[in-house]
């Protein structure tokens, strides 16, 4: 369908609204002018990601990465946001590398999620068995030491 | 037709990162993504790469919409208007690019 085409490259107007009410506060926007910042929006991004796009096919790239970003703003103008850019991408690749540690790990034991939830089910499993044969073994030497001094008492009264 | 699965598969792949950075954006990165797509000459942009433009476009719709307010302050207005915009268009060279913007 074209229209679901056309609101699938565009960005949604409602976000844009709740962005714009946190960005000016308390201000109300007219209906137009929010139809505009829309329409800012992605003309801002063909903009930025056709620049983007330029910059990487003149370094025989096929794939945008973020340098190609960074150097389009500068060329556009923006080379004031290029700062907190840069830390929000060094932000994000930390955390990016957090998560390939975890999934490491995960990996390099060669067994899927469920059979490790598996594997992990049964270890718990015998550590229960264990415990309850060793509190058994503990309850019937607790016994028998009982036992044991009762006899000697009573042996001992005897006598 | 190989080549069409392999640039689907690599875009599988780098998006697979995505998650960890979709929440950091208050732009959906899906449909910024989408609009890059829609320039035929682009292949693919790495998931960073769309995360970068999105935030990108947040500051400068921050920017903007801030500049155009001072404009509504200016003529004691309580509501952001237009012509608000328009201005602030006018008023900045690095705005130029959005002289013609027409509205739907």
């Amino acid at each position: 369908m074209a229209d679901s085409d056309e609101e699938s490259a565009n960005l949604p107007r409602s976000t844009i609204q709740k962005f714009i009410k946190e960005v000016v506060p308390g201000v109300r926007v007219s209906n137009d002018a929010k139809d505009l910042i829309s329409n800012i929006c992605n003309e801002f991004v063909h903009v930025v990601s056709s620049e983007s796009n330029s910059i990487c096919s003149q370094k025989n790239k096929k794939t945008i990465f973020p340098e190609h970003v960074i150097e389009a703003l500068k060329n556009l103008g923006f080379e004031n946001y290029v700062g907190e850019l840069k830390k929000v991408l060094g932000d994000l690749k930390t955390e990016k590398e957090e998560r390939k540690k975890c999934s490491k790990k995960l990996e390099k034991s060669g067994f899927s999620l469920t059979e490790l939830e598996q594997q992990q089910k049964e270890l718990f499993e015998k550590a229960r068995e264990q415990q309850a044969k060793e509190a058994e073994r503990e309850w019937k030497q607790f016994i028998e030491e009982q036992n044991a001094a009762r006899c000697t008492e009573s042996s001992k009264s005897v006598s | 037709m190989a080549g069409k699965e392999q640039v689907q598969e690599q875009e599988n792949q780098l998006s697979e990162n995505t998650s960890s950075a979709i929440r950091l954006t208050k732009l959906p990165q899906t449909r910024v993504r989408n609009i890059i797509k829609l320039d035929r000459d682009v292949t693919l942009a790495s998931s960073e790469a769309v995360y970068l433009i999105t935030k990108t476009t947040e500051l400068f719709v921050e920017y903007f919409a801030k500049e155009a307010h001072k404009r509504t302050v200016v003529y004691k207005r309580k509501t952001l208007q237009r012509k608000d915009l328009d201005e602030a268009v006018k008023g900045t060279d690095r705005f130029a690019f959005l002289e013609d913007i027409p509205l739907d």
